[in-house]
């Protein structure tokens, strides 16, 4: 008997062997549900011997990072005892701490994740020698992954802020594309998994207390709601305070909409990103960034394009249509924008007119969808590509959440040189903002970020289908029984393809798979 | 229909893995042969950086080939010389100094 049946008549690729519905990636049906298949046998997973303990973890994390620290210093012709007391006495006092909280054991791709957490954020010698930020020779080498070249600690470049630099000059951006070639050919997209620190709090936020069913797992969730306000009543506090007063904007405009958020999160428990992208609201939202561009500048032209991309492609076609004709009659009548001989709100009508019409003909009458993790491609091509080759800015460090974790709040919150927190304008507000957004939707999603958004799992996604190392299943022995789905952090099923773009090669199915049947091969 | 399908894009992918490798071929006799050979230039004003940059592309154009003939280690390793033909070709055009420009300021 079939235990799990997908909505809809779209396209399907119908596994012979089980009742698992896989649904096509790019396709033109107009729904397809999360197919998540119910968990029917009592296989358990095999911890085994693949999983080191995490003390383990913690050595070789703590060994390999004093080896890179010293390999820094060494390069920085430091003193031995400042580096001791400075750099790697915090650093293994903080990875011990982090070791305490952790399970028994730990997956060989968290301690790669921690382990080049460390390295690429290993300049704490910066502090000791005054430096805002590090600007040695290994700056100018592109990493793999994504991690602002522009905070207190980066010791390495980002590859998609090198390459917006190099596309704002005119010129091709060789290196970095070298970079992602080699990387991607080799492994496919496992550098996201294996080496990014902001997958790793990605990661970390999905734990939080937010998954229990039930009474006893909404009580859980309600625990979690107080202990966040409380913390982040304390951090703003915190903030308030160092920056001298501010009191109404760190809880006005970040305390209380990130507390809302987490208080829905609360509520509904978690829950995962539509699968859809409907095209009508991506239009949608690209109409109006063009017409924003044109009356009020690039900057806020971008800045609607990135955060509307987000808003109206993932959202109902109705609610897009709306939000399009309200937003286009708005900016006709308050920017005072002509058009030929319409202006004011006659414009505006026409406008909104338009936009609601081109919603409805892409979504309703054609009936054109695509994948929602297609919007990360969207951002590389026009946020990183168009909009910095257009202005001559790095239009994605502007708004990324990592640059603003990693760079804009300590720069801010430490100001050495006494004139980082004058240039705080509208952008950096908007910046704490998507970064908010990007916490609470963690939280609640399986790594949001890095399958709507990043440009460099983008980039990555599409070496997973030839890349050396590949995934294997043996559907011989597969039970169907749907653990690779539950343990992946992507979320997707690796038994409807062990090679989709969305695999970040982490390994959990190939471990948590009873059977081992899904195998990493060359 | 299978089989027709699978031997028309296996002979696309010979016909483009031969002419980007002709391609290929014919960049290296103009930027450096020809050059070298007949107009006795010294290697110094070679700009290897173009020469490099041509065979990256020339490289992908031939993944595309070997992609089309389903060889997924054709792919990966004509990839690989791509990747390696570019990050040569980024050396050679001063992109480190480039990035480290941008990379050090705030």
């Amino acid at each position: 008997m079939p235990d799990f049946q997908a909505p809809g008549p779209e396209s399907k690729i119908q596994n012979p062997k089980s009742e698992i519905v896989c649904p096509q990636s790019p396709g033109l049906e107009s729904k397809i549900q999360n197919p998540k298949p119910k968990i029917t046998s009592s296989l358990t997973p095999d911890p085994g011997p693949r999983i080191p303990d995490k003390w383990l973890a913690f050595a070789i994390t703590a060994g390999i990072g004093t080896v890179a620290f010293v390999l820094l210093v060494l390069f920085e012709k430091l003193a031995w005892w400042k580096v001791l007391v400075y750099a790697w006495l915090p650093t293994v006092v903080i990875v011990f701490l982090f070791t305490l909280f952790l399970k028994r054991r730990i997956a060989p791709f968290r301690i790669a994740q921690i382990l080049s957490a460390v390295i690429i954020n290993g300049y704490i010698v910066s502090y000791i020698q005054k430096e805002i930020i590090y600007s040695g020779f290994l700056k100018s080498v592109p990493q793999f992954i994504l991690n602002c070249y522009g905070g207190p600690l980066a010791v390495y470049a980002c590859p998609i802020g090198s390459t917006q630099q190099m596309v704002g000059m005119k010129s091709i951006p060789w290196l970095a594309l070298g970079v992602f070639i080699v990387a991607g050919a080799f492994v496919g997209r496992a550098a996201c998994a294996w080496t990014c620190p902001f997958g790793m709090w990605q990661d970390l936020l999905y734990k939080t207390g937010f998954k229990g069913q039930g009474a006893k797992g909404a009580k859980k969730r309600w625990v979690t709601f107080a202990v966040i306000a409380l913390v982040t009543a304390v951090v703003a506090a915190l903030a308030a305070f160092v920056v001298k007063g501010q009191w109404l904007k760190f809880f006005g405009f970040g305390w209380l909409p990130f507390n809302a958020a987490v208080l829905y999160v609360t509520i509904r428990g978690k829950f995962d990103i539509p699968q859809r992208l409907w095209l009508g609201g991506f239009a949608a939202s690209l109409g109006l960034a063009v017409l924003v561009w044109t009356k009020l500048g690039p900057s806020f032209g971008v800045v609607t394009a990135a955060v509307g991309m987000m808003l109206l492609g993932l959202s109902g076609r109705w609610f897009a249509a709306a939000v399009a004709a309200i937003a286009a009659f708005l900016i006709a009548f308050f920017a005072k924008a002509a058009i030929g001989p319409l202006s004011g709100p006659v414009l505006g009508v026409v406008l909104a007119a338009v936009g609601f019409g081109l919603v409805l003909v892409l979504d309703v009458l054609a009936k054109v969808s695509l994948p929602s993790t297609f919007l990360k491609y969207g951002y590389l091509f026009l946020v990183a590509g168009v909009a910095s080759f257009l202005t001559i800015e790095p239009w994605f460090c502007k708004l990324c959440p990592q640059g603003t974790l990693g760079a804009g709040i300590p720069l801010v919150l430490w100001d050495p040189v006494n004139a980082l927190r004058g240039l705080v304008g509208w952008l950096y507000w908007v910046k704490i903002s998507i970064l908010l957004l990007v916490i609470v939707g963690a939280m609640a999603i399986k790594r949001p970020f890095c399958r709507l958004v990043c440009p460099i799992g983008a980039v990555y996604s599409v070496f997973n289908k030839g890349s050396l190392l590949k995934l294997t299943l043996d559907r011989e022995q597969c039970k169907d029984c749907g653990l690779c789905r539950k343990v992946c952090p992507m979320n997707i099923e690796p038994t409807c393809g062990q090679n989709q773009l969305e695999c970040i090669r982490c390994g959990e199915c190939v471990t948590a798979c009873p059977k081992s049947c899904l195998r990493f091969r060359v | 229909m299978a089989s027709r399908r699978k031997s028309v894009m296996w002979i696309s992918g010979y016909v483009l893995s031969i002419l980007s490798a002709g391609a290929l071929l014919g960049w290296f006799a103009y930027f450096i042969a020809v050059p070298l050979v007949v107009f006795h230039v010294s290697p110094s004003h070679i700009n290897w950086g173009v020469v490099a940059g041509l065979t990256a592309v020339s490289m992908i154009v031939v993944t595309a080939g070997a992609g089309l003939m389903r060889n997924r280690r054709l792919v990966a390793t004509t990839l690989i010389l791509a990747g390696l033909a570019s990050v040569i070709s980024g050396l050679k055009s001063g992109d480190l100094d480039t990035i480290h420009r941008f990379a050090s300021q705030i």
